[in-house]
């Protein structure tokens, strides 16, 4: 199997949509201690409860910080100490790093670390025919308040092949006509 | 919590302090509406409200990383990702190519 290098984001949101076990059965997926801490120090918090148990069942494999030989530039950047383990692992075994937020990919970039999201393991996930959609991801995430944006969903259905969920909605300019309803951030 | 009007504020000016003074807060209107509120500075709107508000504004610029934005707010990695969600920051990269990405997962 494929080994990903997961960053903490990729992690809860994959949790949150409850697509975390089946996304351990399609790669193998590796943290350093940092990432768990921060996913699992709120026991309570969106998705500890699975990350948790993922490690408990060995499904989801654990790096001692102390195993990842830092990369001060990864370390000097504004980066967490998660993140900076996992470019810097990520980086030392040529791996594939699983990073969602903006500013730690835009350095990954910098290294050299090859980066994928969570929005492309959703798509290889459908591909796969292991999920059957997307669709129910985004509604997840929605439901706990997490933000993404309307365009980029709209990208992913129509890349996973599924079309944009409308509610009807009835405005002055279009009268008897059907508008898209997006989550905006308030709404979520 | 009292509320003053702009107008008047000069003559309560007095008042404003000795309110921040004794913790409370003060509302100041303008044409009927809440314009600001004056609050007491302490210790704990500085290392809450001020940290969390600083934060927001270098995850966001892109100058610091989420989990050292998450560290300065003083919030588990997950509820700051909500919290953020809520001002309608991304979970999911915007500017991610996705084409590449998928390249890079081997297929099963």
């Amino acid at each position: 199997m494929q080994l990903l290098v997961a960053d903490a984001g990729p992690l809860i949101a994959l949790s949150v949509a409850d697509v975390l076990q089946i996304t351990l059965r399609r790669f193998d997926v590796l943290v350093p201690q940092a990432v768990l801490d921060a996913c699992v120090a709120d026991a309570y918090a969106p998705g500890a409860a699975p990350i948790a148990e993922a490690v408990l069942q060995r499904q989801l494999t654990v790096v001692p910080d102390a195993a990842i030989t830092p990369r001060d530039a990864a370390y000097a950047m504004g980066l967490g100490s998660g993140e900076a383990a996992v470019l810097s692992y990520a980086a030392q075994h040529k791996q594939v790093a699983l990073i969602d937020a903006r500013h730690a990919r835009r350095i990954a970039q910098r290294l050299g670390v090859s980066v994928v999201g969570s929005g492309a393991v959703l798509l290889a996930l459908k591909s796969d025919g292991l999920i059957a959609g997307v669709q129910p991801a985004l509604a997840a995430w929605q439901a706990h308040g997490y933000y993404v944006s309307p365009k980029l969903q709209a990208e992913l259905l129509a890349r996973a092949g599924e079309s944009l969920h409308l509610a009807p909605v009835r405005t002055a300019s279009s009268a008897g006509t059907r508008a898209p309803v997006l989550a905006k951030p308030h709404e979520c | 919590m009292e509320a003053f009007a702009v107008r008047d504020l000069r003559e309560h000016t007095g008042e404003l302090v000795r309110n921040a003074e004794s913790g409370q807060f003060s509302v100041v209107s303008k044409h009927g509406k809440p314009l600001f509120v004056a609050m007491p500075f302490t210790d704990e709107l500085l290392s809450a409200g001020v940290s969390v508000s600083l934060a927001d504004r270098l995850v966001q610029s892109g100058e610091l990383s989420i989990s050292s934005g998450a560290k300065l707010a003083g919030m588990p990695y997950a509820r700051y990702l909500q919290h953020l969600g809520a001002m309608g920051y991304s979970l999911l990269d915007e500017t991610a190519r996705l084409d590449d990405e998928l390249a890079l997962l081997k297929p099963v």
